[in-house]
């Protein structure tokens, strides 16, 4: 080596890694460290004293209270029926808001006839329709649904509206000159493809929001995470509900995990 | 003599616009003859090419097509500056577009997508993206593309204009050489002088407004040698001059 070259970076003394570099702990240390240090405050604040564990259940007990659940078939029940109505509500709102989005980014009579009944009906919360849906559907698991439905819908409907939107107008020039004559025509092999990364990025949105509306949906009774949560505060067993909330964000993580790998799929040609 | 596009008194008026931006235009191509429409940008040169292909409606005057009515072919096909392929197709689906609109069978397409990528040398990229195209590839694809579909008449609206001065060389080199191939009837948009007189069997200038013909060359030197035939340089005097008194009027 050169007398005039450079020690490698790493190697020179009071070196820092550079912005954007995860340094020596590498691209799992920091995200581990940072677990260890967020459950080791977690344990001590009821361990010292600072908080009762009915208030706040030390994270060491929560896999004892996991295993029992499994055990009672609380957590098997629970988790089968939120998923029936997260995936039922899902497809239904996340179908609807798509084909409604497209149909009014594509025809304008649509879109002008449409345009104050969604400005009415769009900052209505989903959950402000529970009591509708229980007086139309009662107690129920349809009921869930419908709340789940309202809770996606909205968000679908605006994202596939925008990018049928943004779909570049050169595009339809182009359909046009091939013989793709009429939105009809060009729907499937022009609009809809141009349109999907937007699409899917108001679908992955939807994914989160419509496990919000799962759990507001159940707290009113019908069978569920949500459910299962409301009783358990109820008896103070507050280490159930922890083990239902990890229960919810592990099911969203691995549906967004899902999504993502097949989204990443079906967009590969953007690279 | 037989013609292969007549253009007959065409009015072309831009949507909103106050007057036309062509009127009283006249022009007939003949089969297997290669126009270039000359002229400066915003004349109307592509609007024209966009009246011949059927996208937009004459405001007076009319354009016909000779082309015998078939189920597996369009009459005209176009090439856009920008190549405009659909992203998520590779190069052999895109040349395929316009064959599934024209629902011709998978085994035919198949071999006209395989012909016309061929010939335009791209046979071993038919997998690739668009994204993993050059510009020089990409405006290939979009050629094939076009040729795919048999038309009577291919119209390309400046379809070396975005690339640099090397490779749009090269594709004037391809393009006279697909062209001696496949005998086809083309008409050509571009602003450059050089590019019309180097490709075209007949320069059309286009200028005013609203534009009409303002000055029409037929040029019969021999393609192999064209860009440093003396003639050529004498002709593209003649058309700037055109051009220059036109634009400073």
């Amino acid at each position: 080596m050169s007398k005039l070259a450079l020690p490698a970076a790493q190697e020179r003394p009071g070196h820092r890694a550079p912005p954007g570099h995860p340094g020596r702990l590498g691209r799992w240390g920091w995200p581990a460290l940072g677990l260890a240090i967020f459950l080791a405050i977690w344990e001590a604040v009821p361990a010292l004293g600072l908080l009762p564990a009915t208030l706040l259940p030390p994270p060491s007990i929560l896999p004892a209270t996991w295993w029992q659940e499994v055990v009672d078939g609380h957590w098997l029940a629970a988790v089968q029926a939120s998923l029936s109505h997260y995936l039922m509500g899902l497809a239904i709102g996340t179908a609807g808001g798509v084909a409604l989005g497209v149909a009014m980014a594509l025809s304008p009579r649509l879109d002008a006839s449409l345009s104050w009944v969604v400005r009415v009906l769009r900052p209505i919360p989903g959950l402000a329709w529970i009591p509708f849906a229980i007086l139309w559907f009662g107690v129920n698991p349809a009921s869930a649904v419908f709340i789940i439905v309202i809770g996606v819908f909205w968000i679908n409907l605006f994202t596939a509206y925008a990018a049928v939107r943004a779909v570049e107008p050169e595009l339809f020039e182009l359909a046009d000159a091939f013989g793709y004559r009429g939105r009809m025509a060009k729907l499937t092999p022009v609009i809809l493809p141009a349109a999907a990364p937007g699409i899917l990025a108001g679908v992955r949105t939807g994914l989160g929001q419509a496990w919000m509306a799962v759990i507001a949906a159940e707290l009113f009774g019908v069978e569920g995470l949500g459910q299962r949560m409301m009783q358990a505060s109820s008896l103070l067993a507050t280490e159930i509900v922890v083990v239902m909330m990890l229960t919810i964000a592990a099911l969203y993580g691995i549906v967004d995990m899902l999504f993502v790998a097949l989204r990443d799929r079906l967009l590969r040609w953007q690279g | 003599m037989s013609v292969a596009v007549r253009i007959e008194r065409l009015a072309l008026r831009f949507p909103g616009a106050s007057g036309p931006v062509l009127a009283g235009l006249d022009l007939a191509v003949a089969p297997g003859e290669l126009v270039a429409i000359l002229g400066a940008s915003g004349v109307g040169k592509s609007t024209l090419l966009r009246a011949v292909a059927g996208l937009i409606a004459p405001s007076a005057g009319r354009v016909s097509v000779a082309a015998a009515p078939a189920a597996d072919r369009l009459p005209v096909a176009m090439v856009f500056q920008d190549a405009r392929l659909l992203a998520w197709r590779d190069a052999a689906a895109n040349v395929r577009f316009g064959l599934e609109r024209l629902e011709v069978p998978a085994a035919q397409a198949r071999q006209r997508v395989d012909d016309s990528l061929a010939l335009v040398g791209l046979t071993d990229l038919a997998a690739r993206l668009p994204r993993q195209l050059s510009g020089g590839q990409r405006q290939r694809v979009a050629i094939a593309r076009a040729l795919a579909v048999r038309p009577e008449v291919l119209l390309m609206d400046e379809p070396f204009g975005a690339l640099d001065a090397i490779t749009r060389e090269a594709m004037q080199g391809e393009l006279t050489r697909i062209r001696q191939q496949t005998g086809k009837t083309i008409l050509f948009v571009t602003h450059d002088i050089e590019e019309a007189l180097v490709l075209a069997d007949r320069v059309v200038l286009l200028a005013g407004q609203p534009a009409g013909i303002a000055l029409e060359r037929r040029v019969e030197l021999p393609h192999a040698h064209r860009r440093e035939h003396p003639n050529l340089l004498a002709l593209a005097a003649e058309f700037r001059a055109v051009l220059g008194t036109r634009e400073t009027a």
